[in-house]
C-alpha cells in the first residue's frame, strides 16, 4: 500500500491544490492523507473567494497526532500551496521528523520521497505572503527535498535571480542542486523569449529538468493552448510523484541507476498526460461555454469560437468553464508509455 | 457532467465523512464540490484525535463564496449532507439548502444522512435532533439514510421485530415528509437487513454479514446509494439497494482481508475501509438477483 502525505490547499469548487492532486493519485492506488492548508470556496482566479487558512497551532496538532501518536508511515510527501512562513516552518519541522524516523530503513526503495512544489506565484505575481520567499530559502538549507517543481518565477524567487538567458537558468538550477542539495529539479515552465531563441517562440513553453549527479540538462518544448488554466502545476506535481515513484521502483528492480533516465521518462509521461488533460479541458470548456451562451450569441465560424472563448484570470464568467477536467481525464492517469514529447539537451552556445 | 455538493466531515487520515463519499463518487464520474464541516486528523475510533470543527461562520462564508461564482440553486444534481458538528452549522445548512431548492428551476435532490450515533449511543450533541426534525418536516428531503439507532431516535419507536419496524416507518411518515427512506442496517433476530420505503411500500433485503465492525460504513453506503439513485432516475427500488449492498460488501470484504493479511489475526474492527485500494468495486456493473421481501 502506497501512502502519501499531501499538504495543500482545499477549494470546495474547482480543481487547484489538493483538489487537482488527490484524485489522480488515488486513481493510481495512492492512499492520500491530505491536510488542507486553506479551506476556500474556490480558487482566487475567479476574482472573488471566501474561506479560512489553517493556523500554525492547528497544523502542529494535526501533524503531531499523525506522526507522534498514530505513527503513520508514508512512502512520499507532497507539499504545495502553503500561505505563510510559519506554516512552512511547521511543515518542514515535521517532514524532518518523518525522514529521521525512516532513516533506519535498509533499502533505498523504502526511503520517503519528498516532492516540494514551492507555490508562490506565476508571471511575476505573488499568490502568497512575501515572508514565504525567505522561509522557503531557509528551510531548503535543511536538505530534505528530493524533487522540486518550481515554475520560472518561483525559481527566480528561490535563487534571488532574474533569468534572462541560458547561463542564468543553469546557474539558478545549480544553486538548487548545490546549495540545497536537491537531487531532482524540474522547472515546469520557462517562457522568456531570450532563453530559447526560436521563430516559433510564442507557440511554446519549456520544461527544463536536471539531476544533481549529472551535468546534462534536458528541455521539453510544450505547445501552448491559448487559455488560462489553474491547478496545472498542482496536477503536474502529483502526476510526477506517481510516475517518478513507479519508474524509480522499476529502475531499481532492473538495475538501472541513471537518474536522468528515470527523471526524463517520468516527466515525459507526465507531460503526455497533461497535454491530453488540457486538450480535454479546453474542448469541454468550450462546449460548456457555448451551451451556456448559445441563446445570446451567434457564431459564424470555428475561429471565432476558439478566439472568443478562453479562460481569463479574474474573470469568473470564463474561469468556471476552464476548471481542469480532473474527473473526466481519469483514463489518462494510467499512462505508462515512453512519452510523446521530444527531449532535447540544453546547449549553452 | 453530473454535479454533486457533499457537506460532511474531513479527516486527514482514514475514510469517514467526505473522505468516504468524495472519492467513490468522483470515481463514478461525479464532479463533487466538497464543504468540510471538520478538519480532524482522524476519526474517534482511534482513541485520540486532533483538529477542529469548522465554525458556523466559516461554513456560511464558504457557501456565500460559492454563490458568488456559480448558480448555487441550479448547478447541483444532488446535495448530500452528512456529519455536522453542531446545531448551529446544521441550521445554516438547512436554511441555505432549503432556500436553494425552493428558488431552483432544476431542483437539486437533497439526500440527508442524519449522523447522530450508532449502537445505542449519540455521537453528537442532543440539540442537533430538533434541527433534523425540522429538516425532515420541510418536505424538501428526497432521500434519507439513517442507521437503526438514528431512525429510532427520529421516529421515537424502538425496532425489535418486523412489526415494530413497520410501526417506526409509519410514525416517521406521520411526523415528517420525506419521499424515500433507507435504513442502512436493522438488526432483527441477530441478522442484519437493509430496509427501504417509498410510495407507501416497505421492503427489506438481507445483508451478508462480516464478523467485524467497520468505521465509515454509513458514509460509503450513502455515497454508493446517491450514485445508484441518480442512475435509477431517483426512483428507489429494491434492485438499487441490492446493487449498493453488493458493492459495499465487496469493499468491506476486501478491507477485512487486507487487514487480516497485515496483522496476521482475525480483526474485530476495521478502522478504515479500503476505499481507494478497493476502487475496482466502485464502478462494476453487477447483474444481481434481488431477494426482496415486502412488509
Amino acid at each position: 500500500m502506497k501512502s502519501v502525505l499531501s499538504i495543500q490547499s482545499h477549494v470546495s469548487h474547482g480543481y487547484v491544490g489538493g483538489r487537482a492532486a488527490i484524485f489522480p493519485l488515488q486513481t493510481q492506488g495512492w492512499e492520500v492523507d491530505n491536510i488542507n492548508t486553506v479551506n476556500f470556496s474556490n480558487h482566487t482566479g475567479y476574482g472573488s473567494f471566501k474561506g479560512t487558512s489553517l493556523t500554525s497551532n492547528e497544523l502542529n496538532d494535526l501533524l503531531n497526532q499523525l506522526i507522534n501518536k498514530l505513527h503513520i508511515s508514508y512512502r512520499a510527501i507532497i507539499t504545495g500551496y502553503i500561505p505563510n512562513a510559519s506554516l512552512i516552518k511547521t511543515t518542514n519541522e515535521y517532514i524532518s521528523l518523518i525522514k529521521q524516523k525512516q532513516q533506519q530503513q535498509k533499502h533505498e526503495e523504502e526511503k520517503v520521497i519528498y516532492l516540494l512544489d514551492p507555490v508562490m506565484g506565476d508571471n511575476n505575481y505573488l499568490y502568497v505572503d512575501k515572508s514565504c520567499i525567505v522561509e522557503y530559502q531557509s528551510i531548503l538549507h535543511n536538505k530534505l527535498v528530493d524533487i522540486i517543481t518550481p515554475n520560472q518565477f518561483e525559481l527566480e524567487l528561490l535563487t534571488n535571480s532574474k533569468i534572462i538567458d541560458k547561463f542564468g537558468l543553469v546557474e539558478a538550477i545549480n544553486k538548487l542542486h548545490n546549495d540545497y542539495d536537491i537531487p531532482y529539479v524540474v522547472v515546469t515552465s520557462i517562457t522568456s523569449g531570450s532563453i530559447f531563441k526560436s521563430e516559433e517562440e510564442d507557440k511554446y513553453i519549456h520544461c527544463v529538468i536536471s539531476t544533481k549527479d549529472q551535468s546534462i540538462i534536458k528541455v521539453f518544448d510544450i505547445p501552448m493552448i491559448k487559455s488560462y488554466f489553474t491547478g496545472v502545476g498542482d496536477l503536474f506535481s502529483a502526476l510526477l510523484l506517481d510516475k517518478f515513484y513507479k519508474n524509480k521502483h522499476d529502475a531499481i528492480i532492473n538495475g538501472i541507476h541513471d537518474s536522468m533516465t528515470i527523471l526524463s521518462r517520468s516527466v515525459n509521461q507526465v507531460l503526455t498526460i497533461m497535454a491530453k488533460t488540457l486538450k480535454l479541458t479546453h474542448k469541454l470548456g468550450i462546449q460548456q461555454a457555448i451551451a451556456a451562451t448559445r441563446k445570446d450569441v451567434n457564431y459564424n465560424n470555428n475561429d471565432d469560437k476558439d478566439n472568443f472563448i478562453s479562460g481569463k484570470i479574474n474573470d469568473g464568467d470564463t474561469m468556471k468553464y476552464f476548471e481542469l477536467k480532473i474527473i473526466q481525464a481519469k483514463e489518462y492517469y494510467d499512462y505508462d508509455g515512453d512519452g510523446e514529447f521530444i527531449e532535447k539537451v540544453l546547449e549553452l552556445n | 457532467m453530473k454535479s454533486l455538493l457533499s457537506i460532511s466531515s474531513h479527516v486527514v487520515h482514514g475514510y469517514v465523512g467526505n473522505r468516504a463519499t468524495v472519492f467513490p463518487l468522483q470515481y463514478a464520474g461525479w464532479d463533487v464540490d466538497a464543504i468540510n464541516t471538520t478538519n480532524f486528523s482522524n476519526h474517534p475510533g482511534y482513541g485520540s484525535l486532533s483538529g477542529t470543527a469548522s465554525p458556523p461562520e466559516a461554513i456560511q462564508d464558504i457557501i456565500l463564496g460559492l454563490k458568488q461564482i456559480l448558480d448555487f440553486n441550479n448547478v447541483y444534481d444532488i446535495i448530500l449532507t452528512g456529519y455536522t458538528p453542531n446545531a448551529e452549522v446544521l441550521q445554516i445548512l438547512k436554511s441555505e439548502i432549503e432556500q436553494a431548492i425552493t428558488n431552483s428551476r432544476n431542483k437539486p435532490h437533497w439526500i440527508v444522512d442524519p449522523v447522530l450515533g450508532d449502537n445505542g449511543k449519540l455521537y453528537v450533541k442532543e440539540n442537533l435532533i430538533p434541527v433534523y426534525r425540522d429538516i425532515f418536516a420541510s418536505g424538501l428531503v428526497e432521500l434519507t439514510t439513517p442507521n437503526q439507532f438514528e431512525f429510532e431516535t427520529l421516529s421515537g419507536v424502538k425496532i425489535v421485530d418486523w412489526s415494530t419496524a413497520k410501526d417506526a416507518i409509519y410514525e416517521f411518515r406521520k411526523l415528517y415528509k420525506v419521499k424515500n427512506i433507507v435504513i442502512s442496517s436493522v438488526s432483527i433476530d441477530d441478522h442484519l437487513y437493509c430496509v427501504g420505503s417509498s410510495n407507501d411500500r416497505i421492503f427489506y433485503i438481507s445483508i451478508e454479514q462480516i464478523g467485524c465492525s467497520f468505521n465509515g460504513c454509513g458514509d460509503l453506503f450513502t455515497a454508493l446509494l446517491a450514485d445508484e439513485f441518480y442512475n435509477g432516475e431517483y426512483v428507489l427500488s429494491p434492485q438499487m439497494l441490492s446493487k449498493v449492498l453488493y458493492k459495499l460488501h465487496k469493499i468491506l470484504e476486501f478491507s477485512y482481508d487486507d487487514i487480516f493479511k497485515r496483522i496476521g489475526q482475525i480483526p474485530t474492527v476495521v478502522k478504515d475501509i479500503r476505499v481507494v485500494a478497493a476502487k475496482e468495486f466502485l464502478t462494476s456493473d453487477y447483474k444481481l438477483d434481488t431477494d426482496v421481501i415486502y412488509l
